[in-house]
């Protein structure tokens, strides 16, 4: 299955609700409208067990992608060779064609936060974070595409903004954009209380390879991307808007805190659907 | 002069890794690890009831994981604070037992897969003998594999020392069989690269036993189970 052909609404596959998927693998229908799954290769790389077993179940019935959360595309450590070599025996065992990870870096000095921590919006990041991913799409044999962030301040001195500054990596790294439209709202409250329309018309739609939805929470006095909660309203017209410039692209669904039954994600997937579908007929009257 | 990015980075981590700082990524980064800490060793977070939030403090004050891999945060937890729980009056005397306990369900439920048994051979006396990745042979001074599976429950565990062999069953969930003390040696002989006959009767020098018929008998059957169990997977 290639990452390209591949549209419609996916579920971020977690433990919480694998028990579920697995129950339902003998009637794939039931999980509609979910299509495919997407997975965090560390959660499977080097390990045995029961988790990498179930993972090959699900993806003898589904197509997966693959979304990763330690490259670490925009530190200054250097690319962790065995890491990347590990990453692309993993995507060749499971067959899956690409592989995304986030614009941020995640540590540095050999530390690892396990947090996405914001770039600078300087040309010296922009660079920086695009030779590296040029870089893993080699070592990787396969498309890489890299995920808009929410960040909760801008370190350094700013030389761009957000928008510019993801358009001059996705540009010299002539990646893919795994285009998050919650963090795109949540960035646009969180500073400034921009439209974030605008900002979406200001990026190139042409490399979004995919999108995410999620949900967020105000917490520490802003809002906080924390895939804790149901997505919210205004994040559904964003998802059409997109899909009826881009036309059908893969659109995941995460959850990653306070997890409900699948039944309830299945639901909030259905609703994502609608919107999807909206955008798709929109796309076809503009032609 | 703007800083690079370098600089900027590093200023970052420096904030994070701060005891004091308070800024929103400091607070984001211990919070999610500090879940990640309490998910993998629930057990021990109850047992320490208020002591818990100190101690994952102070892990995260001297240092922040070098894994990428989140699961392996709560062994550089254990390791960090385990000589000092040991001789603590203030925590109980199983705390390390029990975070080991934990720590060992994991590892063992997640270790590497075991190629497959493509032709099976019998044991060689003077051949090594191939163990499960998964089996480890683990010692307590309590009995924490004889507590309830409820992980609420604060019923603590019997000061009893067990020594056991823990290993991944059909179901991929850990299991464990009571050994004697000449079993484990025969075992940990075995995982250190010995020769079978060597290692059964190293064993029996090192536990005081006659080598004679009982005992290698009782070896042999030994053996056997470990291979129906899966522990035991052929010659090296």
């Amino acid at each position: 299955m290639h990452h390209q052909s591949l549209s419609g609404v996916g579920l971020g596959l977690r433990w919480q609700i694998l028990d579920e998927v697995l129950a339902a693998l003998d009637d794939p229908g039931s999980l509609a409208p979910v299509g495919f799954f997407e997975i965090a290769p560390e959660n499977y790389m080097r390990r045995g067990g029961y988790f990498p077993a179930m993972l090959a179940r699900v993806a003898d019935r589904f197509p997966i992608l693959s979304h990763g959360l330690t490259m670490s595309v925009g530190s200054v450590d250097p690319l962790d060779g065995a890491y990347l070599a590990e990453l692309r025996r993993f995507l060749d065992r499971f067959a899956i064609p690409a592989h995304s990870d986030h614009l941020c870096f995640t540590g540095t000095g050999g530390f690892q936060s396990h947090d996405l921590l914001p770039l600078p919006f300087t040309r010296e990041a922009a660079r920086h974070a695009a030779a590296r991913a040029r870089e893993v799409r080699e070592i990787l044999g396969r498309p890489f595409a890299i995920e808009n962030i929410t960040y909760y301040l801008v370190p350094g001195e700013r030389e761009m903004d957000e928008a510019a500054f993801l358009r001059e990596v996705l540009e010299q790294a002539d990646c893919g954009l795994l285009l998050d439209v919650n963090n795109v709202l949540v960035n646009s409250k969180n500073h400034g209380e921009y439209d974030p329309i605008s900002f979406l018309s200001r990026l190139p739609l042409s490399r979004v390879v995919s999108l995410h939805v999620a949900g967020h929470e105000r917490d520490l006095g802003r809002l906080i991307d924390t895939h804790g909660a149901p997505i919210a309203d205004e994040v559904y017209p964003l998802v059409e808007w997109v899909i009826a410039r881009t036309g059908p692209l893969p659109v995941v669904l995460e959850r990653d805190n306070k997890i409900p039954p699948l039944a309830e994600l299945l639901a909030e997937a259905r609703r994502v659907r609608e919107a999807y579908d909206r955008g798709i007929s929109a796309s076809r009257v503009a032609r | 002069m703007s800083a690079s990015l370098a600089e900027i980075e590093r200023a970052m981590l420096a904030e994070i890794r701060s005891p004091d700082g308070s800024g929103i990524y400091r607070t984001l980064v211990r919070r999610g690890l500090a879940d990640v800490l309490k998910h993998q060793l629930p057990r021990t977070a109850l047992h320490m009831g208020s002591r818990w939030d100190v101690e994952v403090a102070r892990f995260l004050d001297a240092t922040l994981p070098r894994s990428r891999y989140l699961r392996d945060t709560a062994f550089g937890f254990f390791h960090l604070g385990r000589e000092r729980w040991q001789s603590d009056p203030d925590l109980p005397s199983f705390i390390v037992d029990l975070a080991r306990w934990e720590l060992l369900a994991f590892e063992v439920r997640n270790a590497p897969d075991d190629p497959a048994i493509v032709s099976p051979a019998p044991l060689a006396l003077e051949r090594g003998v191939r163990l499960s990745l998964a089996a480890r042979v683990v010692r307590f001074d309590h009995a924490v594999h004889l507590l309830p599976d409820d992980e609420a429950s604060t019923e603590p565990p019997a000061r009893e020392p067990a020594l056991l062999c823990a290993y991944r069953d059909e179901e991929m969930e850990m299991c464990t069989l009571d050994l004697t003390p000449s079993a484990a040696e025969i075992l940990e002989r075995l995982a250190r690269g010995d020769a079978l006959g060597d290692a059964v009767s190293g064993a029996a020098a090192a536990c005081g036993i006659a080598l004679d018929q009982a005992y290698l008998q009782g070896a042999a059957s030994f053996l056997e189970d470990l291979t129906s169990r899966g522990v035991v997977r052929g010659p090296a």
